[in-house]
């Protein structure tokens, strides 16, 4: 991507893919999922994911799959409210850029 | 390099990090590999390049250090040098916690150190005090004995007059002591007085510079 995603729209990207799941989601899906929208490595998202868990957004749980354990993440309760938090500021943020944009067109 | 190969080397270079970060990492990864299922396996292992560098970005992002930089409205921004202002309320938060936590700790130190620290605080007044008056005392001592000195001088050269008529030669060599140990005595007294105007203020100015000193550390402390 030609634009820098900084460390605070990765963690609204995230938060909102993790939210989508209302019984958890893992790490596999998370990543391929975040693809859709940004081109994140596969190393990208744990640092990311182990921060927010630490930041009590994320919580984490293990359950048996396919005779193993698997860890899957939640979104809590103040992971919610940041999640709102960053939706609020993307759309001023983006409605911003967009009007900016616009207006270039115009001249 | 193979799933195993990569994890066991994964594991080797995340040695240096806790134990509880290390599972944590490594549980990621193997979940990862499961998941992502056998058939995407070299796939995945191309893609993350090698163990050092996922073990890098593992490190890094502990140390707060993943996507340092962004653009903002303010400008291009190091986020590194910056407080995350949100979650505002968790950092506020903590931060208070902390200093809460600091002064408690003082505060407990320090009413179970009084028993030892106050003998020990008075100990050393006591000991400053004895020094500036025993500074005072031997100075003064000085003084008197050259102001004796002098009186003995005027003493016998009195006892050399009275004697003049009885025995002239005797009393001429009294009279010459006598005078001599008054000028002596002169002398020394002069000396010492000014000796004790320019020693006297440099022992004030010492005292109120150890007391300063003390009273200020208390104040920082």
């Amino acid at each position: 991507m030609i634009f820098n995603t900084g460390a605070a729209l990765l963690d609204a990207i995230v938060l909102s893919v993790v939210s989508r799941e209302q019984q958890g989601t893992y790490g596999y899906k998370i990543t391929q999922d975040v693809r859709q929208a940004l081109d994140v490595s596969e190393s990208t998202l744990y640092p990311v994911l182990r921060r927010l868990q630490k930041d009590e957004c994320l919580e984490v749980y293990d359950m048996q799959f396919d005779g193993r354990n698997r860890r899957y993440y939640k979104v809590t309760e103040k992971g919610m409210a940041q999640l709102n938090l960053y939706r609020i500021e993307w759309k001023n943020y983006s409605k911003k850029i967009n009007e900016m944009f616009e207006r270039g067109v115009e001249v | 390099m193979n799933r195993i190969e990569f994890m066991t080397e994964l594991e080797k270079l995340l040695r240096e990090i806790s134990q509880e970060e290390r599972r944590e990492a490594l549980q990621y990864y193997e979940d990862y590999f499961a998941d992502a299922g056998i058939e995407n396996e070299q796939h995945i292992i191309d893609e993350l390049e090698s163990p050092k560098k996922v073990a890098q970005t593992i490190k890094e992002g502990l140390l707060g250090k993943e996507d340092s930089s962004e653009y903002r409205e303010t400008g291009y921004v190091d986020t590194r040098f910056e407080e995350k202002e949100i979650p505002a309320n968790r950092e506020v938060g903590r931060k208070t916690n902390n200093n809460w936590l600091k002064i408690l700790f003082i505060v407990v130190v320090t009413i179970f150190a009084l028993p030892i620290l106050l003998p020990l605080i008075f100990a050393g007044i006591s000991i400053v005090f004895a020094i500036a008056v025993s500074g005072f005392a031997v100075l003064g001592t000085l003084v008197l004995l050259a102001v004796v000195v002098m009186i003995c001088g005027i003493a016998i050269t009195i006892c050399g007059i009275i004697e003049l008529f009885h025995f002239p030669a005797l009393a001429l060599v009294i009279m010459g002591g006598g005078i001599l140990a008054f000028v002596v005595g002169l002398v020394a007294t002069v000396l010492m007085i000014k000796a004790c105007m320019t020693v006297f203020p440099i022992l004030f100015r010492g005292l109120v510079n150890i007391f300063r000193k003390f009273v200020h550390r208390k104040e920082r402390g």
